[in-house]
């Protein structure tokens, strides 16, 4: 027996009898021809005309059943032999619990309760269902994937811990919708257990979820949450009888809707409490607080400002890693006889500044050893030939492994065939332009690091510098500048990791004049933090970034040691993990708060490499989201959640998954279709 | 010259080089192309006959007396006019057209030219149009040209039509005898048609009948299936033509048919013409028999 959910317009029914008056009356009223007279017509025996009245009966059955077809279509039927229990005719449910672990929800006992929630989710899990845990920050990760057993996926739970990561909704959202879609089951849930954090929600994500796919949403949030938050320090250096002062100022922000009263606010240093002060801060405001300054005393700190916690402990600490302002090694190798103050300028040039500073040593080059030129970062042939034996085999390790090589060309420079071959070209006789009152630097590649301060207006004219005299370089690429005269001035070549820069005059005053102009000293400062891959060092991190040991240490012994061999991390959970060469180097992703240290597993004594971690600041917002909105976002749709056993559908949720009326519908279309190519060949068949 | 659009001119060029031979001679004395059906003053000798007292002294012919001391008198075979009447059928009927045409105005046009030709023959042109009753009368007169085609052109409402009554009033109406041309489409009995159209054959009319009809009325071509109406009555019909076609044209054949012997049997000149053949080669068609006809006789 079949059920109508709109038997008033089984009514309709009565149009078959349409079709039937149209086969009966229509067809000898519908077209009148006229005719001049019917006195012949009369004459034919009538009932030859009366009997094919009705003659195309397939055709009278196709439209009677088009019509029956659309009404019933109209009249939403439904089989009642299917209006079972929801449970039992859903099938088994494909469940995915996201659960938030980013360090917001250790806000009070929001983390206890998630986790409250996903066991009661697991718990609900009816005996065909299967789920999947999934925790989630600012990365994604499984706990348990598509099981049926409660006990495992309550397992996960229970050992799951609060992360130091950002809420990020997107990346959960996606690994839920790509474990769903290779689900079999006919029912497929998502549940979000999270503070629901607006941070957390970017609406320019386009994340969709398959169709059909339920979203609950289960928040464990405060109506008013009180927080407060380190998010940030700056640090300022200060030079103080030989060594550095740094006072450090904490920006704090008070995210509550309360007013925070005389909170104690401590400076730590390399683990000792050096000052505390007291703030207050007005609801959704930020205050700033400085500390006393302190002496660096070696050459690297670890700063750390603690706010008084409150429900939200996480951010209200801050790390900080404070480093001497940093001297790159520079070996300047000149001549045995070398010319009177050949290196003058380039030793003073290199004596001044402080981020970095350069520490230049000077020495002849038959007396330099393979290990002073180990320990530079950068060297310099200073108008005199490479060095030979054991220290020339040096210099080319050196150089290849990644220290670079500047080479200020002179009369004394020579290159001999058994030397490396490290020059941008082959080295020429000396040119002389003293007769024509000396050339100029005609070309310069502004764009290269070298020249690149020297590209906006009045920030210094290297034009200026007249030069006398130069050696010809060969150099076929990598020309940085040329004189007048395009000869080749400065030449860049990348030897494996190390990288050689030509310059084809002196850096004194014999041959040229450009020691005594003002953009000398920024010259030389860019030439030697180019060779020796000067990076500034960042004094934190926050979690999820990716830290690469070799791009971020600076130059000097610490490098050379971590660019060689294993890596060891120490995690400031007192974690150990090997940081081996890959295919991505030895980039790693920080994940944990604190401080990281990272030390060369072959040189141990060697300083490690110290790395700050915090938390992100934007996470310690903890204005919520309006779930629904998340849900419509995501699934189309706000779903309200519906208990997982068995309930009996209504007649309308009956009809709606049966959807017999569409195919009824259909059907009677192509009847309908059908009949118009038969009535259109009907005529033309009789 | 109102009505004259109705004179196809291409018609009328090819029809003037045939004459209109008269099988009968007819009253008059006006010269002409036609034969006068009776004998009468003219410059063709025919006969001499015996002098009568009475006769007139001027028709003596004195040379005959000179040789043979007898009196007789010359007659001479006088060319001379004719009436030409058309009487076309302007009833409901006759308003069926289905190539663009109908038969009314291919009867229009047939006679427009009937009696602009026999006007140029120096003809008395007369004119009846009709239906069950006499519509118009135009009196056969050798001025009357005008009068014919203005009639021709005001045909007014159509109605129901019938042979018998209308052709009688004709018969009474000319009492000089003449040519007189039928146009219809002749939907009566064969028998019915033939007794309307004897007594102007039996009053001494050269009678010719044109029998109009409409392709559609000879070939049936209808393929749907529809309710088909009498135009004069209203009546309808469901009619499926593909069962009924054959036997309709059987009928129609035969009634042509019949026709063609009735008239032929009473020395009437019968022609069916089609509206879908063109006016000129009807004309020709019918007026190429009736010199043949002349000849033979």
């Amino acid at each position: 027996m079949m059920w109508f959910l709109a038997p008033a317009l089984l009514a309709g029914l009565t149009a078959i009898a349409i079709p039937v008056i149209v086969h009966l009356v229509q067809r000898e009223r519908k077209r009148v021809v006229e005719f001049p007279s019917l006195m012949f017509l009369r004459k034919i025996p009538y009932r030859s005309v009366r009997r094919r009245a009705i003659r195309h009966w397939p055709l009278l059955l196709l439209r009677c059943l088009a019509f029956a077809l659309i009404v019933l279509a109209f009249a939403r039927p439904l089989l009642p032999g299917a209006r079972v229990q929801a449970g039992a005719a859903g099938g088994g449910r494909e469940v995915v619990i996201l659960i938030d672990r980013s360090y917001s929800m250790g806000y009070g006992d929001h983390w206890d309760r998630a986790r409250a929630e996903a066991r009661r989710a697991v718990e609900a899990l009816g005996p065909d269902d299967r789920a999947t845990v999934v925790f989630f920050a600012t990365d994604v990760e499984i706990g348990l994937r598509s099981t049926p057993e409660r006990g495992g996926l309550i397992a996960p739970i229970d050992q799951a811990t609060l992360g130091s990561g950002a809420t990020r909704y997107g990346p959960a959202l996606r690994a839920a919708a790509g474990l769903l879609e290779s689900s079999r089951l006919p029912r497929r849930e998502v549940i979000v257990i999270s503070d629901f954090q607006k941070t957390g929600w970017d609406r320019a994500q386009d994340v969709k979820l398959p169709a059909g796919v339920t979203v609950t949403p289960v928040p464990v949030t405060e109506t008013e949450p009180a927080n407060a938050a380190v998010v940030g320090a700056a640090i300022e250096r200060e030079a103080s009888a030989g060594r550095e002062r740094v006072t450090v100022s904490a920006r704090i922000v008070n995210r509550g809707a309360a007013r925070i009263a005389d909170r104690e606010v401590a400076l730590e240093v390399d683990g000792r409490r050096l000052d505390a002060r007291r703030v207050s801060v007005e609801p959704r405001a930020p205050a700033s607080v400085t500390f006393a300054p302190f002496t660096l005393a070696s050459g690297r700190a670890r700063v750390t400002v603690r706010l008084a916690p409150d429900a939200l402990a996480r951010d209200d600490v801050f790390h900080a890693v404070v480093t001497s302002g940093g001297r790159v090694p520079v070996l300047v190798l000149e001549s045995s006889n070398p010319a009177p103050d050949s290196s003058l300028y380039l030793a003073r040039a290199l004596a001044v500044g402080g981020a970095p500073g350069f520490q230049a040593h000077v020495l002849p080059v038959d007396r330099v050893t393979p290990a002073d030129l180990a320990a530079a970062a950068v060297i310099v042939l200073n108008d005199t030939r490479p060095p030979s034996g054991a220290a020339g085999r040096a210099l080319e390790a050196s150089i290849r492994g990644g220290t670079g090589l500047f080479v200020a060309l002179g009369d004394r420079s020579a290159w001999p065939e058994d030397a490396p071959d490290l020059l941008p070209g082959a080295l020429g006789a000396p040119a002389d332009r003293s007769g024509t009152r000396g050339g100029t630097l005609g070309f310069i590649d502004y764009s290269h690091p070298v020249f690149e301060i020297f590209n906006t207006p009045r920030s210094g004219d290297l034009t200026a510098a007249r030069v006398f005299r130069y050696r010809q370089l060969a150099a076929s690429g990598g020309v940085l500048a040329r004189f007048d005269d395009g000869a080749v001035a400065l030449a860049e070549r990348r030897v494996e990791q190390g990288a050689v820069l030509a310059w084809t005059s002196t850096v004194d005053s014999y041959w040229n004049d450009l020691a005594l102009k003002p953009v000398f000293v920024p010259f030389v400062h860019q030439a030697m933090k180019h060779l020796a891959r000067y990076a500034e060092p960042r004094p934190w991190y926050t979690v999820g970034e990716l830290f690469d040991p070799a791009a971020s240490v600076a130059p000097g012994a610490a490098a050379a040691a971590i660019r060689a061999g294993d890596l060891v991390a120490l995690t400031p959970g007192g974690k150990r993990e090997t940081l081996a060469p890959g295919e991505g180097g030895r980039a790693f992703t920080l994940v944990e708060q604190g401080f990281y240290e990272i030390r060369s597993a072959v040189a141990r004594a060697r300083e490690p490499v110290v790395v700050a971690v915090n938390v992100d600041a934007a996470e310690s917002d903890l204005a919520p989201l309006d779930p629904a909105e998340l849900v419509s976002a995501v699934a189309g749709r706000a779903e309200t959640p519906g208990p997982a056993e068995a309930r009996e559908l209504t007649v309308e949720e009956q009809e709606r998954r049966q959807a017999l009326w569409w195919y009824l519908l259909a059907g009677g279309l192509l009847l309908l279709v059908a009949e118009i190519v038969v009535a259109n060949r009907l005529p033309r068949i009789a | 010259m109102r009505g004259a659009q109705f004179v196809d001119p291409k018609a009328l060029a090819r029809i003037q080089n045939l004459e209109l031979l008269a099988r009968t001679v007819v009253d008059g004395f006006i010269n002409g192309l036609h034969r006068a059906p009776h004998l009468g003053f003219s410059l063709d000798f025919a006969e001499h006959r015996g002098y009568e007292p009475g006769d007139d002294l001027r028709r003596v012919d004195w040379r005959v007396f000179g040789r043979t001391d007898r009196f007789y008198v010359k007659q001479f075979e006088a060319d001379s006019n004719s009436n030409c009447v058309v009487a076309l059928d302007v009833s409901t009927s006759m308003r069926f057209g289905s190539g663009g045409i109908t038969k009314l105005d291919y009867g229009r046009y047939l006679a427009a030219s009937l009696v602009y030709f026999s006007h140029t023959q120096r003809d008395r042109v007369g004119l009846m149009t009709f239906d069950s009753e006499v519509v118009e009368y135009v009196p056969p007169s050798a001025k009357h040209l005008e009068f014919a085609l203005f009639a021709l052109d005001r045909i007014g409402d159509a109605r129901p039509g019938s042979l018998a009554g209308p052709l009688l009033r004709m018969t009474e109406r000319l009492r000089r005898r003449g040519i007189v041309a039928i146009i219809s489409d002749l939907y009566d009995e064969p028998d019915a048609v033939a007794a309307a159209v004897k007594p102007l054959r039996f009053q001494g009319h050269d009678v010719v009948v044109f029998h109009v009809l409409d392709p559609a009325e000879l070939e049936f071509p209808f393929d749907e299936a529809a309710s088909f109406q009498d135009l004069e009555s209203g009546d309808r019909m469901p009619i499926v033509p593909d069962a009924l076609r054959d036997q309709y044209r059987a009928l129609v054949r035969q009634h042509v048919e019949t026709l063609g012997r009735l008239f032929k049997d009473s020395r009437i000149d019968y022609t069916l013409l089609d509206t879908s053949v063109p006016l000129d080669y009807a004309l020709f068609r019918y007026l190429s028999t009736r010199e043949r006809l002349s000849r033979v006789r």
